[in-house]
């Protein structure tokens, strides 16, 4: 039979590895796939409800009769689809019995220190892919080279700010802003014949896209909650990155307000 | 000077001049860091199968494969 101690390191081990796995942007059934595949490795019964800010999980030893109760609060961590690999990754080395639990403790460490990847090449990345939207709305080689100025200034502000804790919405408005002013230069210059495609996906990098499809997600799969409460943010960062455009637009005397 | 465009040149203004200072101070560490263009790198990096631990354990019995 297990002991008290064991039991325990292994609910303490299954909260860390569910604040983690919410706290990189996993979706509400990821969440209970993952969690139920380690609990049954272990010899755990687990009952949970997933709520927007925290994960209330209820477990108990098949063998003992030992219950336990925890309530979690998710990692603060960027969302992160290279650390959600990683740690799916480990509920299933786990339950084909690969890693002990001595390893998947340091696993689970390792999967969530991972070091961020390289700044300059993400921005050039985003840079790259902005344009080729701009290319996929029609917009010639000159919108295309200043969606990618505007981008990188916009994406680079982001960084910066975040890195300082700046309120995420704060963020969003200040880099839609940025980002529009210099995507209205093909206009302000009157350089290229497709200047309001290079001002209308200037903000394109910014859509809260991985929360959208959450919720969505969660929406098939019934968490409803967490579904509103993801849909919820992604709304107010879209209305922040739209007033940002729209100030832009304001300043810059362009689009609807020209 | 018209509004659009003040505002155009204060935004471009600085972001140039921010990314001047972060070339200049990736170029100052570059420099400082001594990177060789070849170099023998060890043989973990040569012969590298995904799936690899990607960092010593401590509590390994042979830590040599790392080195």
């Amino acid at each position: 039979m297990r002991t008290t101690s064991t039991f325990k390191e292994h609910t303490a081990f299954i909260g860390t590895y569910a604040a983690a796995l919410l706290g990189c942007g996993a979706t509400c059934v990821r969440l209970e796939k993952n969690i139920g595949r380690i609990a049954s490795a272990y010899g755990i019964e687990v009952e949970m409800t997933i709520m927007p800010r925290h994960i209330h999980l209820f477990m108990r030893d098949k063998s003992s009769g030992t219950s336990e109760s925890a309530v979690i609060e998710p990692r603060k961590m960027p969302i992160s689809f290279r650390c959600n690999t990683l740690l799916s990754r480990l509920s299933w080395e786990i339950a084909d019995g690969q890693i002990e639990f001595s390893g998947a403790g340091a696993a689970l460490q390792r999967a969530v220190s991972q070091p961020p990847r390289s700044k300059e090449l993400v921005t050039f990345m985003v840079c790259c892919a902005s344009a080729s939207f701009c290319r996929l709305f029609g917009g010639d080689l000159a919108a295309m080279g200043v969606l990618m100025l505007s981008t990188c200034a916009g994406f680079m502000l982001r960084c910066h700010l975040l890195e300082r804790k700046v309120d995420i919405r704060a963020v969003m408005f200040l880099c839609a802003l940025v980002s529009s002013v210099l995507g209205a230069t093909d206009m302000l210059f009157s350089i290229g014949s497709t200047p309001e495609i290079a001002l209308g996906t200037s903000v394109l990098y910014l859509v809260p896209g991985i929360p959208f499809l959450n919720a969505f997600s969660d929406v098939i799969n019934r968490h409803y909650i967490c579904a509103f409460s993801r849909f919820m943010d992604a709304v107010v960062l879209t209305c922040c990155l739209s007033a940002g455009l729209c100030t832009g637009l304001l300043v810059m005397n362009a689009g609807m307000f020209r | 000077m018209s509004t659009p465009l003040l505002f155009w040149l204060l935004v471009f203004g600085a972001f140039v001049i921010v990314l001047a200072l972060r070339l200049t101070a990736a170029l100052i560490h570059h420099l400082h860091g001594r990177h060789h263009i070849f170099e023998a790198g060890t043989e973990r990096e040569i012969v590298y199968i995904p799936g690899d631990p990607l960092h010593p354990d401590e509590n390994d019995y042979e830590d040599n494969e790392y080195v």
